[in-house]
């Protein structure tokens, strides 16, 4: 590495949410330039909530992110609520879990099935997939629309969701609704363990990565 | 030969990409009839040479209008994918405010780092030849768009207020339960999702080419809300709209 000399401009990144360019230049092993680049437009969401009504953060700041709306939301709200003094009930407690768990389970399906599966297998994307790996991806679909269903059960919306209020829920799902999807995510254990072999099969083609560590990390 | 579409984003969550993303086994069919060559949140290629152009998010910065020149140059066709990109959306909260008081609110010392002018959405810059309303976009919606494209058709859009819907669906009206709700004004076609929900219509549709003010009004008056009362929530998302009447 001593003599080597490298030359990355990754003009963006891809398959990621978020724009951002990296540029690393070394010459004869002396690292000259290490830039991590975010070129997209800020959107200002401190300044937006600004006198806004207590009633409406969550729904603002939903916005910053719409593949993990349900986590910004439900950040807001617990804001909200401490501001307030209010606390809510165990009930909606634990369906506010089971909405970060849908979003996590769609989260990490789409991260693994169509933004990271691409690199292990070779192509620049989840659309030859769908002609080379045709089982493999409607699995992880299968999985992703089951975990979209979850999210829409219990948030009345995948993206942005609705039902998440200050101070509960707008709208609750019925028990039989609960125990359908119960079964539903009980029977998606053989397409899970199915995407996790996939993967453990292809492990071996992630880069050996190491991070240099800070004493204090 | 299939025609070859891009997407594109500009100042927005990429919530309107993710629909397209959850159309699943549907995405799949729609692939058999168009060729993707550029979408950066799913594909490592890109093409400049494309037919029709998605475009997501508000343009907030002078020297984003360059890149959607240019993609107006390269598409036959731009499409709008949005609240963000088809009225401007919730980044025109911001408009309302001091543009450098705005700044300095998030970066400090810093502000002047940060470019940012009034966010406005797409059509305030480059012609735009259709639209795919809503926050996010209603993925059913955006078939029946695309569909109507690739066969030449003016894709069927409502022109009338989301109470037509909510009334349909039988939904007790926002107003009755206490609350200040936008369906008076705003665009259908989102079958009342979010009062469906039991919350209220933020108005993400934008709004309808002929919204009636004074029935609102009459609404407003009637339930004791302000006039005031309306146009902080109009705020919320029609703030480029607002401006423009």
């Amino acid at each position: 590495m001593k003599d080597s000399n490298v030359n990355i401009e990754v003009n963006h990144v891809t398959r990621v949410e978020g724009h951002g360019n990296i540029y690393v230049n070394v010459k004869k092993g002396i690292v000259e330039k290490c830039e991590w680049n975010v070129p997209e437009a800020p959107r200002f969401f401190e300044a937006m909530v600004v006198g806004r009504q207590w009633n409406e953060l969550h729904h603002i700041t939903s916005r910053i992110c719409g593949i993990c709306s349900i986590g910004h939301t439900l950040a807001s709200l617990k804001a909200t609520e401490a501001a307030m003094g209010i606390s809510i009930s165990e009930q909606d407690l634990k369906l506010r879990k089971l909405a970060l768990h849908a979003e996590n389970l769609q989260s990490h399906l789409l991260h693994l099935g169509f933004l990271v599966l691409p690199d292990l297998l070779g192509v620049g994307s989840v659309i030859p997939l769908a002609s080379s790996n045709p089982q493999e991806v409607k699995t992880v679909f299968r999985l992703h629309r089951t975990a979209n269903e979850m999210s829409n059960l219990i948030c009345g919306r995948t993206t942005h969701p609705q039902r998440l209020i200050p101070g509960g829920f707008s709208k609750i799902p019925s028990l039989r609704e609960l125990s359908a999807l119960k079964k539903k995510l009980q029977d998606c254990i053989p397409d899970l363990q199915a995407v996790a072999k996939l993967i453990k099969s292809l492990a071996g083609k992630l880069p050996d990565f190491t991070r240099e560590q800070s004493s204090s990390a | 030969m299939k025609p070859r579409v891009a997407f594109f984003d500009f100042a927005g969550c990429e919530g309107d990409q993710l629909q397209v993303a959850n159309l699943e086994e549907e995405l799949l069919t729609l692939l058999g009839q168009v060729e993707v060559v550029s979408f950066r949140e799913v594909m490592k290629e890109h093409s400049d040479n494309y037919d029709i152009a998605f475009i997501e998010g508000s343009c907030t910065r002078i020297q984003d209008e360059d890149r959607l020149k240019q993609i107006r140059k390269n598409a036959k066709i731009v499409v709008a994918i949005g609240s963000c990109a088809t009225i401007g959306g919730i980044n025109s909260l911001k408009n309302s405010r001091d543009s450098l008081e705005v700044r300095r609110t998030v970066y400090g010392e810093n502000a002047k780092l940060f470019d940012t002018y009034a966010a406005r959405p797409i059509d305030a810059v480059i012609p735009v030849d259709a639209y795919v309303h809503g926050c996010p976009i209603d993925k059913d919606e955006f078939l029946h768009v695309v569909k109507s494209l690739l066969l030449g058709k003016k894709p069927d859009i409502p022109n009338y207020p989301v109470c037509v819907e909510c009334k349909k669906n039988e939904n007790v009206c926002a107003f009755e339960r206490g609350q200040n709700c936008v369906g008076p004004v705003t665009r259908a076609g989102c079958n009342s999702c979010c009062v469906n929900q039991g919350t209220i219509c933020w108005g993400c549709r934008g709004l309808v080419d002929n919204p009636n003010e004074n029935s609102h009004k009459e609404v407003l008056i009637k339930y004791g809300l302000t006039v005031d009362d309306a146009i902080s929530k109009f705020k919320l998302y029609f703030g480029w709209q607002e401006r423009k009447r």
